[in-house]
């Protein structure tokens, strides 16, 4: 059967090559064509409860596209003309932004922020600056009482010093485009800014924004990865072949995919392109191998006119398997995660399983059917030759599997496994440090995000809802109102939670003024006719919209919003069991408690769907490449064998990830998921030639050295030419991508450590039958007859 | 033991072994179908112990305890212990929900605490133990109680909503009504000596009682404003404060009272004889504080920290500092405010 692929085609070759090419260009005008950016709305996973309360209130409670701005003075305080001329000059500019929600612009110059005050009317509620600017120096005195008379101003809205206040404004969640409102907002807050104030911006439009902001330096980096992978591969292989071919590989499978993707209708998030560039990798390994494999075939056949096309036949057959096994088990275990209920995580699974499917046909076919066409393949490009210095680390590794040495390398891998597999359940889930894991601890964002946390009750929100469908007037009841108060005072008891707000803090209020603003008034009524009057008062002087903060229009389900001052997986954790703790013991008589709404809920959802599926990911993945290795080697122990290297390098991944503090998060996941197929390339290769020499009739222990110098050859120079150049990505801006950079160089040094050092010594001892003791036909035989020795 | 029969045990290990082995496969993939379709790892938080001092928390009332301790009550019915000199703040446990208005005790040895819905508790030992007083008289229309005040012998008497004036004799044991209920709330009461009460309330009203609340004359008011709190420094001289920066003063024991202009504004929640300073000192809203000379002549006013404008409905001089309480509570030397915090 691959004999007959292989003769197929290189007998065929101009048809197979032209067909490649036509479908390469006419997918290259799709590619061209692909969307880059960020949708807010794959992230979530739509059928989780938290998600659904997400989308059922977020026009109403406040979206999770929230853009906190803060106008700090460094000295003095705020209530200067020049910078609440600036706050009102941005708060006003907002309203003019793309995607924008006009209802929930909140800031000391928004209609919003009011003042409740008794006067000889009953109570009168006005703007505390809006729509001028306090005029006179009493005025402004005025100003700075009102504010700090109001505790739901004073500290959520202007810092406790004086010296910084907020605007929040809110992006309508399915409109918003992140390098659109990251432009807009930078641009209104330029032309406020003349120094003598600083101004700070955070929330998901800005860091994605930030995100889009580093793309151009990104494909910088790629650019410098793949030049880097081609000099190396230059002076390793020293052929043009060994440059060009697995670079062709790499592009034609970038295209196919990206082509594919446009016409499927997925875009492509900036993030991705990390997992992009591991699979591009593969492509280059495969390639690598095959052009080694043509190499060495190139060694012992006699140098006639055909023995290019000979030993591309040859070179194309004999890895036709391991290549195959290779791609198609990446593909399988990245499969696994379209079992994710998250839109982002399945479009980016069928993305990846597409280009690494068409490594098939870039690397494992391409690349030998373009070998057949050399012309002068004796030739060295350049004359350096560092041949000789692999072949030691390979015989290094050779001595390691056949001499006693073999056990302490056997028993020193079990340790290892077993040590980081324990260390490893120390990962996190979530983000395991307080600011954003996209970006370094001292970039703008995050610089700007602590300062305003330590000036605020914090950033992020999540809102939870109490009420029921359809129930008038429900959050109007004494029972809703004071459950909504016990539960902010349970809540804030966790120091991340800065502070709360719901409707039951407003009444309080509206309840001491009433009566002549006596704070042992400060305090909801303790029966229904007044906590009804008080709202009843409030709905007298408030205007549409005024409410919609705390409650829809018909007081049916109302909101607490907490904020919090750092979104760290634990942090959403302990406050999401705390919520339901409360919730269990303060059962409702009348109407229900819904999770979890804002930024911060559906953080909560999102890290619980991927803690409940992280078992699953790993388990089936492994499950899928067991059963694959199964079925192609028709043996049970060969699914074994190949977890080997899969768990060894996984556990140690993992265990750098919990070391380092990077967490398990929607960017992290399929990059993780990408890494358990990676795992087990490099073994195939090393392992299906151990099988192939013994098939041929050689001794286990030539079977052994020649797999190390041919296909060991192949991994130790992929791995390190790879490993060199995903290590650039260390330089990147963006945190995120300079440590999937390092994961992936510590995944396939790994990797490609336990398929030179720890496989052959595994095979070695056990002698598993599916190599050893079945003398099947060779793939090579009908091919080869004269070179069975080789 | 023969040699072929140990061959044959070997073999039959040898062949145990080979299915052993053969099952492991089948085994792994299992097991790895199993924890792939039902092992959910389930969210587990971290446990908070909530701080004694909380955001939420507003302390009405505070009072001198046992041992140079210091006694605050106030919101969802929690009495805190403070050591001042430590700082070290701990919680007495109350078998009520109600927020807490007022706190005083006798002498450190007994206390009792009053507040919202007619909520009463006494404490035999001045705390920890506290226990709720029983058949309290009530109002059906509102029941809160705002302050209440102690004097030798047991008795004490609690001001409230509806015109309650409740005394008790016996260390708030049992309480019964001093005036039949009225529409307005009577906000402090100054137990002045053994027989004479002053009482202050809302509209500015006054009352002075001679024979330990039985007959009352109630003499004409300054101001129609609420008066909030009332305090005397010896049988004739004492101030009243009020909302809007109201200030009164009498010399004659209650009978006539006299506005003193301070040029402030602010609402003022309490007053009190600092005996240790030979001054008078007053609390209010937005940090305000008063003082005054022994003579109530010449007041002084400012705020306690320009940006910490909290409110405070008492004051409390206590060894040379002054406590205040309210949205709050902290100590004033008179140039620094210190907060507590937990």
């Amino acid at each position: 059967m691959i004999e007959r692929i292989a003769e197929f085609s290189i007998r065929r070759r101009a048809w197979v090559a032209g067909a490649i090419a036509a479908l390469t260009l006419v997918l290259s005008w799709f590619a061209l064509h692909v969307e880059v950016r960020t949708v807010f709305e794959d992230m979530l996973p739509s059928r989780h409860e938290y998600i659904r309360t997400h989308e059922k209130f977020k026009d109403t409670f406040g979206g999770s596209n929230m853009v906190t701005i803060m106008v700090e003075v460094e000295q003095g305080e705020i209530f200067e003309r020049h910078v609440l001329d600036k706050v009102r000059t941005i708060t006003l500019g907002l309203r003019e932004l793309s995607a924008v929600n006009q209802y929930q612009i909140i800031s000391l110059a928004s209609k919003k922020l009011k003042e409740v005050r008794a006067s000889t009317e009953g109570i009168e509620s006005r703007p505390l600056m809006w729509p001028d600017l306090p005029a006179s120096a009493e005025d402004m005195a005025e100003l700075r009482d009102a504010v700090l008379r109001n505790p739901l101003v004073y500290g959520p809205y202007v810092s406790k010093d004086l010296q910084a206040t907020l605007i929040t404004v809110d992006f309508i969640d399915h409109a918003v485009d992140y390098a659109t409102a990251f432009a807009e907002i930078r641009a209104l807050i330029a032309g406020v800014d003349d120094g003598s104030v600083r101004i700070r911006a955070v929330g998901d439009p800005i860091l994605y924004g930030w995100v889009n902001h580093y793309v151009p330096e990104t494909v910088n980096l790629v650019a410098a990865a793949m030049g880097l992978t081609l000099v190396m591969l230059f002076v390793l292989l020293r052929t043009w072949r060994g440059v060009l071919l697995p670079l062709l590989a790499g592009v034609v499978s970038a295209i196919w995919a990206l082509g594919i993707c446009r016409l499927l209708g997925i875009h492509f998030e900036p993030l991705v392109i990390v997992v992009a560039m591991l699979i591009t990798s593969r492509a280059v390994s495969h390639s690598v191998q095959i052009v080694n494999r043509f190499d060495d075939e190139l060694a012992v056949i006699a140098a006639d006119p055909g023995c290019a096309r000979q030993a591309a036949k040859v070179a194309l057959a004999d890895l036709f398997r391991p290549g195959m096994l290779g791609v198609i088990a990446d593909a399988a275990c990245m499969a696994v995660v379209a079992l994710s209920p998250i839109p982002m995580l399945q479009k980016l699974t069928l993305l990846a399983v597409v280009w690494v499917s068409t490594l098939t046909i870039s690397a494992v076919i391409l690349t030998p059917v373009l070998l057949s066409w050399i012309r002068r393949p004796h030739g060295f490009a350049q004359p350096v030759d560092f041949a000789p210095l692999l072949h030691k680390v390979l015989d290094f590794g050779v001595w390691m599997a056949t001499s006693r040495f073999r056990y302490a390398v056997i028993g020193c891998s079990l340790v290892v496994t077993l040590a980081s597999g324990l260390y490893a359940f120390n990962l996190k889930i979530g983000d395991a440090n307080p600011g954003s894991p996209i970006l370094w601890p001292d970039a703008t964002y995050n610089v700007d995000s602590a300062a305003i946390n330590g000036r605020f009750q914090g950033v992020d929100r999540m809102f939870i809802v109490i009420g029921e469908d359809g129930r008038e007037g429900l959050v109007k009841s004494n029972e809703v109102l004071h459950a909504m108060n016990g539960f902010q005072r349970f809540i804030e008891a966790q120091p991340e939670v800065g502070g709360s707000l719901s409707l039951a803090d407003v009444l309080p209020v509206v309840n001491s003024t009433l009566r002549e603003g006596n704070p042992r008034y400060l305090e909801l009524g303790d029966n229904q006719m007044v906590n009804g009057s008080l709202i009843a008062m409030l709905d007298s002087v408030s205007e549409p919209g005024d409410m919609d903060r705390f409650t829809d229009n018909h007081y049916a389900n109302g909101a607490v919003t907490m904020m919090f001052r750092d979104r760290q997986g634990e942090t959403i954790r302990t406050a999401v069991a705390r919520v339901k703790e409360f919730i269990e013991k303060n059962p409702l008589n009348e109407g229900h408690w819904q999770l979890a709404g804002g930024l911060i809920g559906v953080t909560a959802a999102v890290n619980e769907v991927i803690l409940s599926s992280q078992i699953e990911h790993i388990a089936l993945a492994l499950l899928v490449l067991v059963v694959i290795c199964t079925v192609v080697y028709r043996s049970t122990m060969a699914g074994l064998l190949f977890m080997v290297p899969v768990i060894i390098s996984n556990t140690l991944t993992f265990s750098f990830m919990a070391w380092k503090g990077i967490g398990m998060n929607i960017n992290t996941v399929p990059v993780a998921a990408l890494g358990i197929g990676l795992g087990v390339d490099y073994a195939f290769y090393v392992a299906d030639r151990i099988k192939e020499e013994i098939a041929a009739g050689s001794t286990p222990e030539k079977a052994v050295f020649e797999s190390m110098h041919s296909a060991g050859m192949g991994v130790l120079v992929t791995a390190s030419v790879l490993i060199l150049s995903t290590a650039l990505w260390w330089a990147s801006s963006l945190r995120f991508q300079a440590e999937m950079g390092l994961l992936m160089a510590i995944w396939l040094g790994v990797s490609a450590m336990s398929a030179l050092f720890v496989m052959p010594s595994v095979i070695y001892v056990f002698r598993p039958a599916f190599i050893f003791g079945r003398r099947e036909r060779p793939v090579l035989s009908g091919l080869r007859p004269a070179s069975a020795g080789a | 033991m023969t040699m072929a029969s140990m061959a044959k045990a070997g073999t039959a290990m040898e062949r145990l072994i080979r299915i052993g082995l053969s099952a492991l496969p089948w085994l792994i993939i299992g097991s790895l179908l199993w924890a792939g379709l039902f092992v959910k790892p389930q969210p587990v938080g971290a446990s908070v112990q909530p701080p004694v001092l909380e955001r939420r928390d507003n302390f009405y009332g505070i009072a001198a305890g046992r041992e140079g301790q210091l006694l605050v009550a106030g919101t969802g019915g929690k009495i805190l212990r403070i050591d001042p000199a430590s700082g070290r703040v701990s919680r007495d446990r109350t078998p009520v929900g109600e927020t807490l208005q007022d706190i005083a005790g006798w002498n450190g040895e007994r206390a009792v605490a009053v507040g919202n819905d007619g909520a009463i508790l006494i404490s035999a030992d001045g705390g920890p133990a506290w226990e709720r007083v029983a058949d309290v008289p009530r109002s059906e229309v509102a029941n809160k109680l705002t302050r209440v005040k102690t004097a030798a012998g047991g008795v004490a008497v609690a001001s409230g909503e509806m015109g309650a004036l409740l005394v008790s004799r016996d260390f708030g044991a049992t309480w019964a009504r001093l005036r039949e209920e009225e529409d307005l709330a009577w906000n402090d009461v100054a137990l002045v000596d053994a027989s004479r009460m002053v009482v202050v309330g809302e509209f500015g009203r006054i009352l002075v009682s001679e024979d330990g609340g039985t007959a009352w004359t109630e003499p004409a008011s300054p101001v129609p404003s609420s008066l909030m709190a009332v305090a005397f420094r010896d049988a004739k001289n004492g101030v009243a404060v009020g909302l809007e920066g109201v200030v009164l003063a009498t010399h004659d024991g209650g009978r006539t009272w006299r506005q003193a202009e301070l040029g402030i504004h602010e609402h003022l929640f309490d007053v009190a004889w600092d005996a240790a300073g030979g001054r008078w000192i007053g609390a209010g809203a937005l940090g305000r504080w008063i003082t005054a000379d022994a003579a109530a002549e010449r007041w002084q006013s400012g705020r306690l920290d320009e940006r910490d404008l909290s409110w405070h409905t008492r004051v409390l001089p206590l060894n040379g500092q002054v406590w205040f309480a309210g949205a709050n509570v902290g100590r004033w030397d008179g140039q620094a405010w210190t907060p507590l915090a937990d």
